[in-house]
């Protein structure tokens, strides 16, 4: 599915619309160049999941866990792998969180060929079109 | 007092250990992974960021400190508790607790952002209370009231990226490499600051948060727009518009409490521009106010400010349990 947005609040509300679908235990994998809107798209994201948590960009941390008022998902895991480059899951403690139904994973920058244990997966692709206009593609 | 500090709460590995008596703050130790050739000396391969390069540099650092190993001359432990990356973090606090333990020594547990916010302590001139502390690095942009030792709030914080994380990014964009804050600093002096009107986000909201996002997507936008559009100039404007933000913020914050002291600290205090500009806008303003810069060497993450950290800790007798404390990933100020 395409989507063209032209503002970070359209933006947001596709992200809103996404975690609308989710029954937990989802891995969702943000791709896009710098500036296209990946945190935006995670703060539209974590705020429709009924998180009142500052959404930071994790680049330097690597991962922010957000606490959800939700029925069935109770954190968000926020991990960034643009300064990572051969990285292991284990490596970022990850084994507590992958799996459970209680848990969603959102990744920016994801590299191909990570383990997220059978967890279905959700992929983003996010693309500058003009100074306020982005594609959105989820498949 | 002789305070050991640990920090591995991100990409750094450090030890430090710094000796106090009085106002006079000594550092017979001071190491940090990223400026000594530990794979080259110990062997095998340090992976940028993996709590495994933590693993593999804590001991040699501690073997290369030369610290007497059943831990004679060190008073107390101080260790960052949070906050950070779990399995980074657990190697200093397991470390810093296997010594507590086997030594029988007193252990405090220092916050990351307090570890900065101690870091002008390093140096001969003190600040006084209260002070405001603009804390600004790769992973943090946070406007701090200190109104006495271990006494926070945090009136201010970026709402997506760090300054440090714009650097790095808008260093990318231009191809000039990493680390992105040198990077874009030596540019900048290149080119013209005034060339490209870069938005100075949330300058108008009335609060004390930034937003550095939507500064790195107007670079990011421009250079689509002007492909051959000078790096020079770029990098100048963009610096130009990233040290105006803050120190607008950081002033209007100074205004509003009236602090005894203004304090600069993390890896983008070693910015030469926003050292001088914040300095220099302060004293016009506020010529009463004293300004407090780490030394070059302690705007990095580094274990001295950790131990300088735990010394006021250790003299409020803040002690914590080696067998109970454990790392906190999302550790807050307060």
């Amino acid at each position: 599915m395409t989507n063209i947005t032209n503002s970070p609040a359209e933006t947001q509300q596709i992200a809103a619309q996404l975690a609308a679908e989710l029954q937990g235990g989802e891995v969702i994998l943000l791709n896009g160049e710098l500036g296209a809107g990946k945190t935006t798209f995670v703060q539209g994201f974590v705020q429709a999941l009924g998180s009142a948590d500052p959404v930071r960009s994790p680049t330097f941390t690597i991962m922010n866990i957000y606490q959800a008022d939700h029925p069935a998902i109770k954190q968000i895991i926020h991990l960034d792998f643009y300064r990572l480059a051969e990285t292991q899951l284990q490596d970022l403690g990850l084994d507590e969180w992958l799996g459970r139904r209680d848990t969603v994973i959102i990744a920016e920058w994801p590299p191909a060929g990570l383990d997220w244990a059978g967890s279905r997966q959700i992929k983003i692709q996010l693309s500058i079109h003009s100074e306020q206009t982005r594609q959105i593609i989820v498949s | 007092m002789n305070i050991l500090g640990l920090e591995t709460s991100c990409d750094e590995t450090a030890v430090a250990l710094l000796q106090v008596q009085g106002d006079n703050f000594v550092l017979p130790i001071n190491l940090v992974s990223s400026q000594i050739n530990l794979h080259q000396k110990y062997g095998g391969v340090v992976p940028e960021v993996a709590a495994r390069a933590h693993v593999e540099t804590i001991f040699p650092l501690l073997q290369e400190s030369g610290l007497a190993a059943d831990g004679s001359g060190v008073d107390v432990i101080a260790v960052t508790g949070g906050p950070g990356l779990l399995p980074a973090l657990r190697i200093g606090l397991e470390t810093a607790k296997a010594l507590a333990f086997a030594w029988h020594k007193p252990l405090v547990a220092v916050n990351h952002l307090e570890g900065h916010i101690y870091s002008p302590w390093l140096s001969a001139i003190k600040p006084s209370f209260p002070a405001l502390a603009l804390i600004v690095s790769g992973g943090h942009t946070e406007i701090v009231l200190v109104k006495d030792h271990l006494n926070y709030q945090i009136v201010g914080a970026t709402r997506d990226d760090a300054a440090g994380e714009a650097f790095d990014k808008v260093a990318k964009l231009l191809g000039l490499g990493y680390p992105g804050g040198p990077a874009i600093a030596q540019q900048a002096q290149l080119g013209d600051p005034a060339s490209i009107p870069f938005p100075r986000p949330m300058s108008d909201s009335g609060d004390f948060d930034f937003s550095f996002s939507g500064l790195k997507t107007a670079v990011a936008v421009y250079l689509k727009q002007h492909p051959e559009a000078p790096v020079a100039d770029v990098a100048a404007s963009f610096q130009q518009a990233a040290v105006d933000i803050l120190v607008q913020k950081t002033l209007a914050a100074v205004k509003k409490f009236q602090p005894q002291a203004l304090i600069l600290g993390g890896g983008v205090s070693a910015n030469l521009h926003l050292r001088k500009t914040l300095g220099e806008s302060l004293t016009a303003r506020h010529p009463a106010i004293t300004y407090h810069v780490p030394n070059l060497e302690f705007t990095g993450d580094n274990a001295a400010m950790i131990a300088a950290a735990g010394y006021f800790h250790a003299q409020a007798k803040r002690f914590v349990n080696p067998v109970t404390l454990i790392a906190s990933p999302n550790l807050r100020l307060k």
